[in-house]
């Protein structure tokens, strides 16, 4: 591996996607989206409604239920429950950064160097292809990933400053911190892998994004679908989430290894 | 420089070039002339290392092919068919990624040198998506030699440029050989062929041809001496047929067309004779088949 070429790519990609209106706005929106939606909805709704929420049965009966399965929330008022509750909620939703925008970035690359015909004199030069991919890798994943943990940063901070400890405490606990840690960089690198393949298969960027957005449409529903789940969750069940999806990052990772090398790039991927 | 042995390219059933056996010495300019799917990309993509021949043997820069591919990729430069540019971005951005992948040493004095010899220096911070076909060319050009190869491929360096670019191209070409370089470059442009090219090999899936373009000019059609009188005189045919080494003397209208092994020693004994004859000359030319020509019939008898 030589790293001055890795360094160029990235720094070659890095340009590139700066210059791209559509990712960046795509990320610009799902980072404002992901870190104001739940802040919306556990400090501005309490505060458009006032006290009629304490009143609402479908909140009444939602912290009799947390009251039951977890006792130490007794010592939080109604709306603190509520604002912990609507917290967790969204919490699942950073994860869609990442993959979200590992895909796009490295999908936006690769088709860009098929349809501007650039793959061909960059596979000219000495670079190796595990250098090109680890490059491109690279540069899609660092800025989701880095984007991500900054987006968590304000808004567990916002949580912190509009909620107060207690409801910080409660609302973004180890789990919660052990999650967007660890779980963020493999999902980025799940984005990724689908992307590559994703990019082998297909010409445009339009098609490349539906189909990709098809296959992490089932990501996401388990994701949601776990959400009742996720006061359950501890550090423990995190860290068997992440082997497991290490493993299935492996196994995308190696399937897109395979369909890049320099001879099937320049004549099979059309 | 470039040597290669029934070099062999398919694509599942379909055979793109076929038992390619070709010499490229040091120094030299080797156009690849052939039509539009004759396997001339395909022909310079196995020698540049992108893609592996299905059998056959080749070296280059004295390296194996498939050996030797990260040495033969250090060493040789490649001008792509599309220029490739990395569009948002700048010219001097596009080189600079270039050198730096190409590990040349002092990357920005070797971008700076490049852009200035293609005149292209006072527009380097300019995005390449908004530069003409023929800027964008000479982009690639650069590209190509950021590292100082010592062997070049050129697929089709002039197509799509118009007379003006295609002649700024064509004569930093012509400097490039001056400087040493081996180049090798596809074509479908006959005349750029023999301008530049000390030899031509004309390809058509198998290589038909291969020979300098004065050679494959004469090997098939000789040369013609035309000698224009100021009125037809049937006599004068009688005496050119007695000259040595003339085959074959016919009139087109008051010129005397005449067809000799080498011209070059036959003509003036011919000229001697007829004008002995008392033949009233007024012009002596000579008629060359164009390369066209030739091209033409070479791929006509492909055909058949
Ligand atoms: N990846 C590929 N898969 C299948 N067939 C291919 C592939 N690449 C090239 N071919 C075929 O091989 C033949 C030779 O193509 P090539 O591009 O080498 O021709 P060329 O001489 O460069 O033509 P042109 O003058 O149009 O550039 C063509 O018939 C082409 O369709
Ligand atoms: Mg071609």
């Amino acid at each position: 591996m030589n790293q001055r070429r890795i360094k160029t790519i990235i720094g070659k990609e890095w340009a590139e996607t700066i210059r791209n209106k559509t990712i960046t706005g795509t990320f610009a929106m799902l980072l404002v989206v992901f870190t104001l939606m739940p802040l919306g909805f556990a400090f501005g709704m309490p505060l458009l409604i006032g006290d009629e929420i304490t009143k609402d049965p479908d909140v009444e009966m939602l912290n009799e239920l947390l009251v039951e399965m977890f006792p130490q929330f007794a010592a939080l008022s109604i709306i603190e429950q509520f604002q912990v509750f609507m917290l967790r909620q969204f919490l699942p939703m950073f994860l869609l950064v990442p993959i979200m925008g590992a895909m796009s970035i490295a999908t936006y690359s690769i088709i860009g160097e098929k349809t501007s015909r650039s793959l061909e004199a960059l596979l000219a030069t000495p670079i190796r292809t595990d250098e090109l991919l680890l490059a491109k890798s690279i540069a899609a994943a660092l800025p989701s990933v880095g984007a991500t943990w900054g987006a968590f940063l304000v808004f567990a901070l916002a949580s912190r400053l509009l909620g107060g400890a207690e409801v910080a405490r409660y609302a973004i606990d180890s789990a919660a911190w052990s999650m967007i840690l660890l779980i963020t960089p493999l999902v980025a690198f799940l984005g990724l892998g689908l992307g590559v393949i994703v990019s082998s298969r297909v010409n445009d960027a339009r098609s490349a994004q539906q189909l990709g957005g098809v296959l992490v449409l089932p990501i996401v529903g388990l994701m949601v679908g776990q959400t009742a789940g996720l006061f359950l969750l501890g550090v423990p069940l995190v860290i068997i989430g992440a082997v497991v999806l290490f493993l299935i990052d492996l196994a995308v990772m190696a399937i897109g290894v395979s369909l890049f090398n320099r001879e099937a790039i320049l004549t099979r991927w059309k | 420089m470039i040597h290669t042995e029934k070099l062999t390219k398919q694509f599942g059933n379909f055979t793109a070039v076929e038992e390619l056996t070709l010499d490229v010495a040091p120094g030299e300019l080797f156009a690849l002339l052939g039509p539009n799917g004759a396997g001339k990309t395909t022909t310079v993509r196995m020698l540049a290392c992108l893609i592996g021949p299905t059998s056959g043997k080749a070296t280059v820069v004295g390296r194996p092919l498939v050996e030797g591919c990260d040495e033969i990729r250090a060493r040789v430069g490649l001008l792509t068919e599309a220029p490739g540019l990395y569009e948002q971005l700048s010219a001097w951005q596009n080189l600079l990624i270039f050198a730096n992948l190409y590990g040349v040493e002092k990357p920005e004095a070797q971008v700076e040198k490049y852009l200035r010899l293609l005149e292209l220096w006072d527009r380097r911070n300019e995005p390449t998506g908004g530069f003409s076909k023929g800027m964008k060319q000479k982009v690639a050009i650069a590209r190509a030699l950021l590292h100082e190869p010592e062997l070049l491929f050129l697929d089709e360096p002039t197509s799509g440029l118009d007379p003006s670019a295609a002649k700024v191209v064509r004569d930093f070409l012509a400097e490039l050989k001056q400087s040493g370089r081996t180049i090798l470059l596809t074509t479908h442009n006959l005349d750029e062929a023999e301008r530049l090219a000390d030899r031509i090999g004309v390809l058509n899936r198998r290589l038909i041809a291969l020979d300098t373009p004065e050679q494959l000019r004469r090997r098939l059609f000789g040369r013609h001496t035309l000698v224009r009188l100021a009125a037809p005189e049937p006599a004068l045919a009688e005496i050119a047929c007695g000259v040595a080494g003339v085959q074959k003397v016919t009139w087109n209208a008051s010129t005397l067309v005449v067809s000799l092994n080498d011209p070059d020693v036959e003509n003036p004994a011919l000229i001697a004779a007829l004008v002995g004859a008392g033949a009233r000359i007024q012009a002596v030319t000579e008629e060359r088949a164009t390369l066209e020509q030739i091209y033409l019939q070479l791929i006509g008898e492909e055909g058949e």
